[in-house]
């Protein structure tokens, strides 16, 4: 589905990664000003794509792997404008931005599918919708695990180069890490459960079997894991970006390689 | 008359003349006074810093403002038997001026880009305007220069980074914890160095300061000393759990934290990080607890290096700092010569419009009221503009040659006896 409102939004959302970098370097308030406003005009743009390929297909716009990048690229990019907004990290940007450029000309490698009748269902609306939420908060979160990191490591190493004025002071990083894990969490939670629902009503047995459904139940679980031992034993830093980095793989796991092993979700 | 800056400061003279020369803070007002007696200068200004005594005068051209200013700054302090003319610096206009916009702005300060000299400038000011000793010409000159600094501190870095230990600490542990007002100090020991750094925290607002010591009196008298709580030197580690920023510098030759105490201590508070400042020489932590987990020790020589980097961005901004200043400069100095033409330009225009009211007070009778207004328009319009070439031909020589400034009192003269214009009050 290429249409002017999808370049549009593409172009936008260049501009903006482009706008965030240079505010990332420089150091720059005013440009980051700038990137989020370029994003919203993205998201705008963006959001009626999705709406008008939805009214031509009459069905919500999620019916295959190009719908589902763009859909991704969608809750990306409307986690970094909230995230951006309220809390004004600068380079949460630089890996955002450039993963929803990524992930939007990558719907582009898909034909677009046919429309299955099963995804007629309401319940198909929130699956979906909190489960590419979730997805998003957790990209988020990993992104600040990342942060975290490289700002521990210079503080550590008293080589305070790179990131030191970059970015924000480790206890603010180590708190939006968890408030994005903590989210994220809570929506996959709402989005596992409407499609256990769903399954348990449309999909005639053996769902539970299904390799997509059981990759997401592990991603669940380690982020399960994650929020409690953290709640728990207070780990932050090293430690908790492992479990990150594990619970981020599964993540891509469940997103990408599940379907290919003959899963019953097409995307 | 012009602007003329007599003085001395770190670069042109030690610290030995200059404890001598600097004038007490309270004596300031009654020096600036006297100085104004003694010199031949309309409007006088006196500076002076641990850095720097500095005159600022406008007056006439004449010399003999120096040797006064010299004699003055001998006489007043201690620095009787001292020759002075060594070490002192005379600037005048543009000079004077420039010079003054690096002061205000921290460019001409030991510690580049330091804030504090703004500060002593305003004080100065206030000083010199409560004696009426500043008036028009130094007032406007000084809020000149309070705007560059403001513009130079807030279009350049100049001033961001932090440049000495107590101020470096306190940033440091602003990126670990970011909000300073629910973190616990420890202070360990009762050194200079860590008093000072115990104030720089207490000023930031954390949430308390306690105070460790092997001897409890002296914790107590610390305590006291700068408001915060003693504690137990055997409840060491127990502070330590419940504090956020320890600060050491004790006299022990050996370590006072160790790795396992540190172990203990992170587990203890559930991994939450421990900034720990070490600003003694011999060292009293273990340099090998920085490899623990959410620990983040800095030890003195750690803390110059990052003074070092802020130094060194300091100097990179400066550059654009200067820039700033030498176009401020330029921007007075045309300022200024357009007001120095001001009140002659004026008083031509009110001379020549008189000419045309006298000549129309003779055909008075002749006309009727509406008559008589639009004639007088057309008769101040019409000279106005005869006049305007004129009024054009000074301002842009004044731009021109520079040098004619000099001569203002001659060129106005000239203008002043063709026009019969009355002196200036």
């Amino acid at each position: 589905m290429l249409s002017i409102t999808f370049f549009t939004a593409l172009a936008l959302y260049l501009v903006a990664c482009f706008y965030n970098c240079l505010a990332f370097i420089r150091h720059l308030e005013s440009m980051f000003r700038a990137s989020l406003i370029f994003s919203i005009a993205g998201i705008c743009f963006h959001t009626v794509h999705i709406i008008i390929t939805g009214m031509e297909r009459g069905i919500f716009p999620l019916t295959g792997r190009q719908e589902a990048m763009l859909f991704l690229a969608w809750a990306l990019a409307l986690s970094f404008i909230f995230i951006g907004f309220r809390y004004r990290v600068i380079a949460l940007g630089v890996f955002m931005l450039p993963l929803v450029l990524l992930s939007m000309l990558s719907s582009l490698l898909f034909q677009e599918s046919p429309v299955q009748d099963i995804l007629r269902s309401r319940l198909f609306y929130f699956h979906t919708t909190f489960l590419f939420l979730s997805y998003a908060a957790f990209v988020a979160g990993t992104v600040f695990a990342v942060l975290y990191l490289l700002q521990e490591r210079e503080l550590k190493s008293r080589n305070l180069r790179l990131f030191y004025e970059r970015l924000p002071s480790l206890d603010k990083l180590d708190q939006l890490f968890s408030n994005s894990m903590l989210s994220g969490l809570v929506l996959m939670t709402s989005g596992l459960a409407s499609g256990i629902y769903w399954a348990h009503r449309e999909w005639e047995g053996g769902w539970i079997s299904d390799p997509k459904v059981i990759s997401a139940i592990v991603t669940w679980l380690i982020y399960l894991a994650l929020t409690s031992i953290r709640a728990v034993t207070g780990w932050r830093g090293k430690r908790m970006a492992l479990i990150t980095l594990a619970g981020f793989v599964s993540l891509l796991l469940t997103f990408w390689i599940a379907t290919l092993l003959g899963s019953r979700h097409i995307f | 008359m012009r602007l003329k800056l007599i003085g001395l400061n770190h670069k042109t003279a030690p610290i030995n003349i200059r404890e001598q020369v600097t004038i007490p803070e309270d004596l300031l007002p009654e020096a600036n006074r006297l100085f104004h007696e003694s010199v031949n200068a309309e409007e006088t200004m006196l500076l002076s810093t641990c850095n720097r005594v500095e005159a600022y005068l406008y007056g006439p051209a004449g010399n003999g403002i120096e040797e006064a200013t010299v004699k003055f700054l001998r006489d007043f302090s201690e620095a009787s038997l001292l020759d002075l003319n060594q070490y002192i610096y005379t600037l005048i206009d543009e000079d004077a001026v420039e010079h003054l916009l690096r002061v205000a702005s921290g460019l001409d300060s030991m510690v580049l880009g330091e804030a504090q000299i703004t500060g002593q400038l305003k004080n100065a000011h206030s000083i010199a305007r409560q004696d009426r000793t500043a008036a028009k010409e130094l007032d406007r000159l000084m809020s000149y220069a309070f705007f560059t600094a403001k513009k130079v501190r807030s279009e350049t870095k100049i001033s961001e980074r932090s440049v000495s230990v107590s101020s470096v600490a306190v940033e440091l542990a602003r990126k670990i914890f970011e909000d300073l007002t629910r973190r616990q100090v420890l202070l360990i020991g009762a050194g200079k160095m860590s008093r000072l750094a115990a104030r720089g925290f207490l000023s930031s607002g954390v949430k308390g300061l306690r105070v460790v010591n092997r001897t409890y009196e002296k914790a107590c008298r610390m305590s006291r000393e700068l408001g915060g709580q003693a504690c137990s030197y055997d409840s060491l580690e127990d502070s330590l759990v419940s504090s956020d920023i320890v600060i050491v510098s004790t006299g022990a030759r050996e370590y006072v934290l160790g790795p396992e105490m540190m172990e203990r201590v992170i587990r203890r508070r559930k991994n939450q990080p421990l900034f720990i400042i070490d600003i003694t020489v011999p060292r009293n932590v273990d340099p090998a607890i920085n490899r623990i987990d959410n620990i983040f020790l800095y030890d003195i020589d750690n803390l110059e290096s990052v003074i070092n980097d802020h130094m060194e961005s300091r100097f990179t901004e400066s550059r654009l700092a200067e820039e700033i200043i030498r176009e401020e400069v330029k921007g007075f100095m045309d300022f200024r010569k357009q007001l120095t033409f001001g009140p002659l330009v004026k008083a031509l225009r009110d001379k020549v419009e008189e000419i045309c009211l006298e000549e129309l007070a003779v055909s008075r009778k002749d006309m009727s009221d509406a008559e008589y207004e639009q004639i007088r328009k057309v008769m101040f319009r019409t000279v106005n503009r005869l006049s305007h070439p004129l009024i054009r031909q000074i301002k842009s020589s004044a731009e021109d040659y520079p040098e004619l400034l000099n001569n203002q009192e001659f060129l106005e003269n000239l203008v002043r006896e063709a026009f019969e214009l009355k002196e200036k009050e």
